[in-house]
């Protein structure tokens, strides 16, 4: 199904390489690897502990929008 | 649940063997019944937002299922350069899990050097085919060829595979079929993938999980499309099989003709090292075949266009090859809405619970958990589920 979650950026550790997001009440740590300039606040799609791309806040708010209508939350 | 869900995979030992193997899947598959009401055009939007990994290949499949469903043609150019953005796609997601995945198994750290132009790399490739306003994997989009764009971001799949991968142009290494040839690309040990594949073979896991293959046939475009009419039609979506039988779909079946591929299963069925050998022979392959496409759409006439494919009127399937296997969407029209929408993916297939993963599962060695944990880690990772998984042990 390949699904990957918009969560928010709320620490980013001193290396740069790891963060952690916010998704829901969850707090998760996520690679950076395959993202370049994140940074605090950021909006970002994760999936199975990498975080894959940057997208806008109005993006990522649409995104859990459509999986809540669905039925599926954090 | 969470929004993603995750493939729960446990292992029943006894005298130290893996004896029983079971998959759950907690995977959200009624997400599809949100796209019910709306219009192809809102569905082709939302798609690649929810289905965001491989949003292109499900992008592909769903455009597909619509301009059937509407009886819409498209110019044959479109149709090359999606190819060409879905073919693009499965390089990069099997650079992803080579470069980020196999380091790890050999005691490696992920060398970051090679990724920084991945991310950007699908982003430019769709803006090179239907430039930088352009939607790509709409009804009918424009096509706004940047042919020397696309050159450019072919030139750097190849030159990170090349160097990060097979340390030898990836045409070269697609044309070894001998397996003294590969073998001694393995000796060589001078890329990290070649360092693992030399761990495998010398710790004796080239057999691993090397259950037999019921490859997941080319069926005919109608049999799916019955066959997802059905009553268990959902069932069927959440347990597939073809003639009572479960399937693959991976980079080893389509690759399974390859001289190359041959000779390793012939001398290590369908292990691990026959796995890992067809996913680096499918990246290999990749330059190559983008620049054929790119040529083919190059001398492709302006405004030739595909006739719209007539099957169940108002019924659209897109059958599309993602990195992880065969994917496909069936779309059903009703009065310009949506009635109803399915999404058949290939994790689906080869985390069938009696399917490759867990018949391949079956036998490892027990004695050892940590030794097991990892064994089925590498075996778990070279079919490639779309999700996370938990492994646990009983």
């Amino acid at each position: 199904m390949c699904l990957a979650i918009p969560a928010k950026v709320v620490a980013i550790d001193v290396q740069g390489d790891n963060a952690t997001v916010v998704l829901g009440e969850v707090k998760k740590q996520v690679s950076l690897a395959l993202v370049e300039d994140v940074s605090i606040d950021d909006f970002v799609l994760i999936h199975v502990g990498y975080a894959l791309n940057k997208v806008s806040e109005e993006e990522a708010e649409r995104t859990l929008e459509l999986f809540a209508q669905a039925g599926v939350t954090p | 649940m969470s929004i993603e869900g995750e493939l729960r995979i446990e292992l029943q030992s006894q005298d130290q063997q893996v004896r029983g193997v079971t998959i759950q899947s907690s995977r959200p598959l009624q997400l599809p019944s949100l796209f019910e009401g709306k219009t192809p055009e809102a569905v082709l939007q939302m798609i690649p937002m929810l289905y965001s990994v491989c949003a292109n290949a499900q992008a592909g499949a769903a455009v597909t299922a619509c301009r059937q469903a509407m009886e819409v043609g498209v110019e044959s150019r479109v149709s090359l350069a999606e190819s060409m953005l879905i073919l693009c796609e499965t390089a990069r997601e099997h650079l992803w899990r080579i470069l980020i995945d196999w380091p790890g198994f050999s005691g490696e750290t992920v060398n970051r050097t090679y990724l920084s132009d991945l991310p950007e790399l699908m982003k430019q490739a769709k803006c090179a085919c239907f430039g930088e306003q352009g939607e790509a994997f709409s009804l009918q989009p424009t096509l706004q060829l940047d042919s020397e764009g696309f050159r450019r971001l072919i030139d750097i799949l190849s030159r990170t595979s090349e160097q990060a991968v097979f340390g030898l142009p990836p045409g070269q290494w697609h044309s070894m079929c001998d397996m003294d040839d590969f073998h001694r690309w393995i000796d060589d040990k001078a890329t990290a993938p070649a360092r693992l594949l030399a761990n495998v073979r010398d710790k004796g896991l080239c057999h691993l999980g090397g259950a037999e293959i019921t490859a997941l046939p080319d069926f005919e475009v109608q049999s799916m499309d019955q066959r997802l009419q059905q009553p268990d039609a959902d069932r069927f979506v959440a347990l597939p099989e073809w003639d009572a039988t479960p399937r693959e779909t991976s980079a080893l079946t389509r690759q399974a003709t390859h001289p190359l591929i041959k000779a390793l299963q012939s001398d290590y069925g369908s292990g691990l090292m026959t796995r890992m050998a067809a996913r680096l022979l499918e990246l290999s392959s990749i330059p190559g075949a983008l620049i054929d496409l790119l040529h083919k759409l190059m001398g492709e006439k302006s405004g030739q266009q595909l006739e719209p494919v007539h099957g169940t009127k108002g019924v659209g399937l897109g059958i599309v090859e993602a990195a992880r296997g065969r994917l496909t969407h069936r779309a059903s029209l009703a009065d310009g809405v949506i009635s109803r929408y399915q999404i058949l993916a290939p994790t689906e297939w080869n985390f069938h619970p009696e399917g490759v993963v867990a018949r391949g599962l079956l036998g490892l060695p027990a004695g050892d958990e940590a030794a097991l944990r990892r064994q089925a880690s590498l075996f778990i990772n070279a079919v490639d589920p779309c999700v996370g998984y938990r492994l646990e042990f009983a």
